[in-house]
């Protein structure tokens, strides 16, 4: 009987740890926005296209278009590209709509991202009608890639609690030794490593500077960079903030288009000496671009 | 006392390895040996020569060289009354030996006897019968000779065998593996033909490991290197340059050994170097070609190096002169003399057309030094039917016993597209200085459109043919052939980042190579837009792309001629002087040298006039097409033997 117990107690065990979640979901609890890269991204819907397509047959391209990221995407575009007019008819053809010329755009315009209401982020249906002609004499297949192009404007927000100590020389001023920062004590003077903040383009990296004096100052760095498999376009900022008030923040970028990667630099003028932690705040917009390739099997 | 001892045994021994080489496998070239080992002899004092006397009389030696002693005995017994033929004293000296080596009493006895006899002659007439013996090959100068010829020889053929190398892989069009087959065989042969000397069959060893392992094993492994140029040169020559190293090795060795070489060898020598310098170097280009053109199609690598040599070889193909005026009228500052062949062959170029130095002249100098490299295409393997023609010969009779013969062969027509094809025929015969045409039958035919046809060919000589060797010389005309060459290029818009760009080329271009290509056809026309190694455009505002084209013949045979060539740009592109380029696009019935393998067309330069390419956002492939219709002459040459007119 006892044996019986502990082997139905290690099977219902069993039984709850298989419906946990896998290794590659995120713990996010309910912050959407903090510890993690998300973006929108491209899921093919199986059959759509099927893998072999043959000669004059309509088939069709379609896709999940799913906001994985913590914000709102605006303006999201999606294009089909990569389809060659000597094998695809283009345009109106018996009736039906099939590719543009050159590149076929959806607009599918505002995905919510993940949030309470909706932890798993919105997602929007894309279909493309197409249709094959023949094949040129003596070919017997061809295959390529065609691309999906996703366009959207997507922002970024940051909140991390920083120690702010102008007496720098002052080991026993208590205001704060030092901060936490993904469960590690971080030190005034370390740099600090972050994930990412639920974006394709978020802040990987953030150092605080101090400089003394009767009029101290504050210097926060933050390190931009590209974590998703896109291509950020640009780089807005929006607003740099110390608890409420706003900080003077400028981006210094050399080739942000190749590099991927800018610095956003913020000062803030600090009223007394006074030692104390205070949450800063950035938010940044950007553009972004993800291209992917997909096989196409075109068969007599 | 040890020194007398080291005297004697050194003496013995040396004396008893010069008779056994003299018996076996002596050759020229230890003369001098033997000469000392008598000198030696001679200065051994009279107390060491009594003390070899007493050792062999008194059988008190070792049993070593009681051995050496007995052969010696036997052979001196044998001297003693033989002076005549090489050949028979060579057989008994080897018969003797055996005897001496199984009887060795009697050994002992003919040793007692002749020392008895030398004693008492004081040794002088068997010490000269000795050295008449040893200096016998001075006498027979031939074989000398024929020595040297001989292993010359062998060096001579392997060259041959080198040839047949370059020539067997460059008519499998460098296959992989049926290379590899031929290199081992080549292999084998050098291996085989270099038994006697170890250091020459270690060169051969290393060649073979060069050739096969690392130079073809490379290529079919790794075939993108940054030494893929280096290896498909040591695949392509490696076997002519070992026959001329094995060549020269053992040339100039005979040579450093004091001896003369035959006149043979000395004639063999520079034919050699002649065939080197005057007649394999435009082969051995055309074969680096083929297998670079051969490597591209394998594994699509080597290409830009098949550009780069196809163009030094049509520039190699122009006269030897050009090459000698121009290393004369080398510019110190700058030795590469390939500007002056290329302004050679341009000069020679418009010279068919314009009147030297005339305006038209010098332009068309002027433009072939400036855009006059004919670009290249690619054979797109993908394409599973092409036309092709071919004779079969297993019907043409080897011998005829009829000065009146009809000799058929087999005209093979495949014509997967089914063209409406004609075919005129021609025939030939020809024997020394007789060289007169045939009555073929058929003569012609009209509208062959069959898949596949199959056409017996007969040749009636006008009168009877006398008896001896034939060359039987069947032609087929073919016209109404058609290749379709395909190009695709990317639209892409400019302001796309260089990542961007790049992997819109590595993900999604689906050209063959960034050429234009071609099933396998007997001709093709290539053609370029903007760059053969970019397969994007990027069109802003004051770009205009360049649009190259050149005909090539891909076949044995000849093209005679071309009826028209278009190439369709789908009115994404228009050429931009359309009053001076309009050849650019389409001509019916091009005057160009159809002797060349690449003859160069017209470049022009084009401009958008598709809106919507204009205003991309990302990129659009386009493929545009261009066909070539012509007539080609396939000629097939046979001997024939007439046994009775």
């Amino acid at each position: 009987m006892r044996k019986l117990f502990i082997f139905t107690s290690i099977l219902i065990l069993l039984i709850i740890s298989s419906c946990q979640q896998g290794p590659g979901e995120e713990v996010l609890g309910t912050d959407f926005k903090n510890n993690y890269i998300g973006e929108v991204v491209i899921d093919l819907i199986p059959l759509m296209p099927p893998e072999k397509v043959h000669e004059d047959s309509d088939f069709r391209v379609g896709t999940y278009i799913r906001n994985q990221g913590g914000y709102k995407a605006t303006n999201v575009e999606l294009t089909l590209v990569g389809f060659d007019e000597d094998q695809f008819y283009y345009g109106l053809n018996n009736g039906k709509q099939y590719f543009d010329f050159a590149e076929t755009l959806k607009t599918i315009g505002t995905l919510e991202g993940k949030r309470l209401e909706n932890s798993q982020g919105d997602f929007d249906r894309v279909e493309y009608l197409g249709r094959t002609k023949t094949l040129p004499e003596g070919q017997e297949q061809i295959s390529f890639n065609y691309g999906l192009i996703l366009n959207y404007h997507y922002s970024n927000e940051l909140v991390q609690e920083i120690c702010i100590n102008p007496k720098f020389y002052d080991v026993s001023s208590v205001g704060c030794q030092s901060h936490n920062v993904d469960g590690q004590d971080v030190r005034l003077e370390d740099g600090i490593s972050l994930i990412g903040q639920g974006s394709p383009l978020g802040v990987k990296e953030m150092e605080v500077v101090i400089h003394p004096g009767d009029k101290p100052t504050l210097e926060v760095r933050f390190d931009v960079k590209n974590l998703g498999q896109g291509i950020a376009k640009n780089i807005q900022l929006n607003l740099g903030q110390l608890i409420t008030k706003p900080m003077k923040c400028e981006v210094k970028q050399k080739n942000f288009r190749d590099e991927q990667e800018a610095t956003i630099v913020c000062n803030f003028n600090l009223n007394d000496q006074s030692s104390y932690t205070a949450p800063v705040y950035l938010k940044f917009e950007y553009d972004y671009e993800l291209t992917m390739p997909f096989p196409f099997n075109f068969v007599e | 006392m040890k020194d007398v001892g080291s005297g004697i045994n050194s003496y013995l021994h040396k004396s008893n390895s010069n008779y056994e080489k003299t018996f076996h496998e002596k050759s020229f070239f230890e003369e001098e040996e033997e000469e000392s080992t008598d000198k030696e002899y001679k200065t051994l004092t009279g107390r060491q020569q009594s003390i070899i006397k007493q050792q062999m009389t008194s059988g008190s030696s070792t049993l070593e060289e009681t051995k050496e002693l007995k052969k010696i005995s036997a052979r001196l017994r044998e001297l003693e009354g033989e002076e005549g033929d090489v050949a028979k004293e060579e057989k008994g000296a080897a018969k003797e030996e055996e005897t001496a080596a199984k009887e060795g009493e009697k050994a002992s006895e003919a040793q007692e006897s002749y020392w008895k006899k030398m004693l008492k002659s004081g040794g002088k007439s068997t010490w000269d019968s000795l050295n008449k013996e040893r200096s016998f090959p001075k006498k027979e100068p031939k074989e000398k000779s024929t020595g040297t010829s001989s292993s010359l020889a062998l060096y001579v053929l392997l060259f041959i065998i080198a040839a047949l190398d370059l020539f067997a892989k460059k008519s499998i069009g460098y296959e992989p593996k049926a290379a590899l087959l031929i290199s081992t065989v080549t292999g084998i042969i050098f291996f085989l033909s270099t038994k006697s000397h170890p250091g020459q069959r270690l060169t051969v060893i290393g060649a073979f490991v060069l050739d096969a392992a690392f130079s073809q094993g490379l290529l079919y492994l790794v075939p993108e290197t940054g030494i893929k140029e280096t290896l498909i040169a040591i695949h392509v020559f490696i076997w002519i340059i070992l026959a001329v190293i094995l060549f020269l090795w053992n040339f100039f060795e005979h040579l450093a050994e004091g001896h003369k070489p035959s006149v043979l060898a000395d004639l063999t020598f520079v034919a050699i170097l002649g065939f080197i310098i005057f007649i394999s170097y435009p082969l051995i280009i055309e074969t680096q070609l083929i297998q670079a053109n051969t490597h591209s199609d394998y594994f699509q690598v080597a290409k830009e190096k098949a550009e780069e040599v196809k163009v030094k070889f049509s520039e190699t193909s122009q006269k030897w002169s050009d090459y000698l005026q121009c290393s004369l009228e080398k510019d110190a500052k700058d030795p590469s003399i390939q500007p002056c062949l290329k302004k050679k062959r341009a000069e020679r170029f418009c010279e068919n057309d314009n009147k030297p130095l005339s305006p038209n002249y010098n332009k068309c100098v002027q433009n072939l030094l400036e855009e006059g490299k004919a670009i290249g295409g690619k054979t797109d393997s993908s394409y599973t039917e092409h036309s092709s023609l071919k004779f079969n010969t297993e019907e043409f009779p080897g011998t005829v016993y009829t000065g009146l013969p009809n000799p058929k062969i087999i005209l093979e027509i495949n014509n997967p597209r089914e063209l409406s094809l004609s075919v005129d025929f021609y025939c030939n015969f020809s024997k020394l200085k007789e060289n007169f045409p045939g009555t073929p039958s058929p003569i012609t035919l009209t509208k062959l459109d069959d898949n596949f046809k199959e056409i017996p060919l007969t040749c009636k000589p006008p009168k009877k043919l006398e008896k001896g060797s034939w060359r039987v010389s069947y032609s087929a005309e073919v016209s109404g052939l058609e290749t379709k060459s395909t190009l695709q290029k990317i639209y892409v818009n400019p302001e796309k980042t260089k990542q961007q760009k790049d992997q819109t080329k590595s993900q999604f271009y689906s050209g063959k190579g960034y050429v234009s290509s071609s099933s396998p056809e007997l001709a093709r026309i290539n053609f370029m837009i903007e760059s053969s190694k970019n397969p994007l455009i990027e069109l802003d505002n004051d770009k205009f792309p360049i649009l190259s084209s050149s005909i090539e013949n891909l076949g044995s045979g000849e093209i005679i001629s071309i009826q028209e060539y278009s190439i369709d740009l789908k009115k994404d592109l228009d050429i931009v002087d359309k009053n001076f380029d309009k050849e650019c696009l389409f001509k019916s019935s091009p005057q160009v040298n159809f002797k060349d393998k690449k003859i160069p067309l017209t470049s022009c330069t084009l401009e958008l006039v598709r809106n919507e390419l204009a205003s991309i956002k990302h990129f659009v492939p386009r493929t545009y097409h261009a066909l070539l219709k012509y007539k080609y002459r396939m000629t097939k040459e046979l001997t024939m033997e007439v046994a009775a007119s």
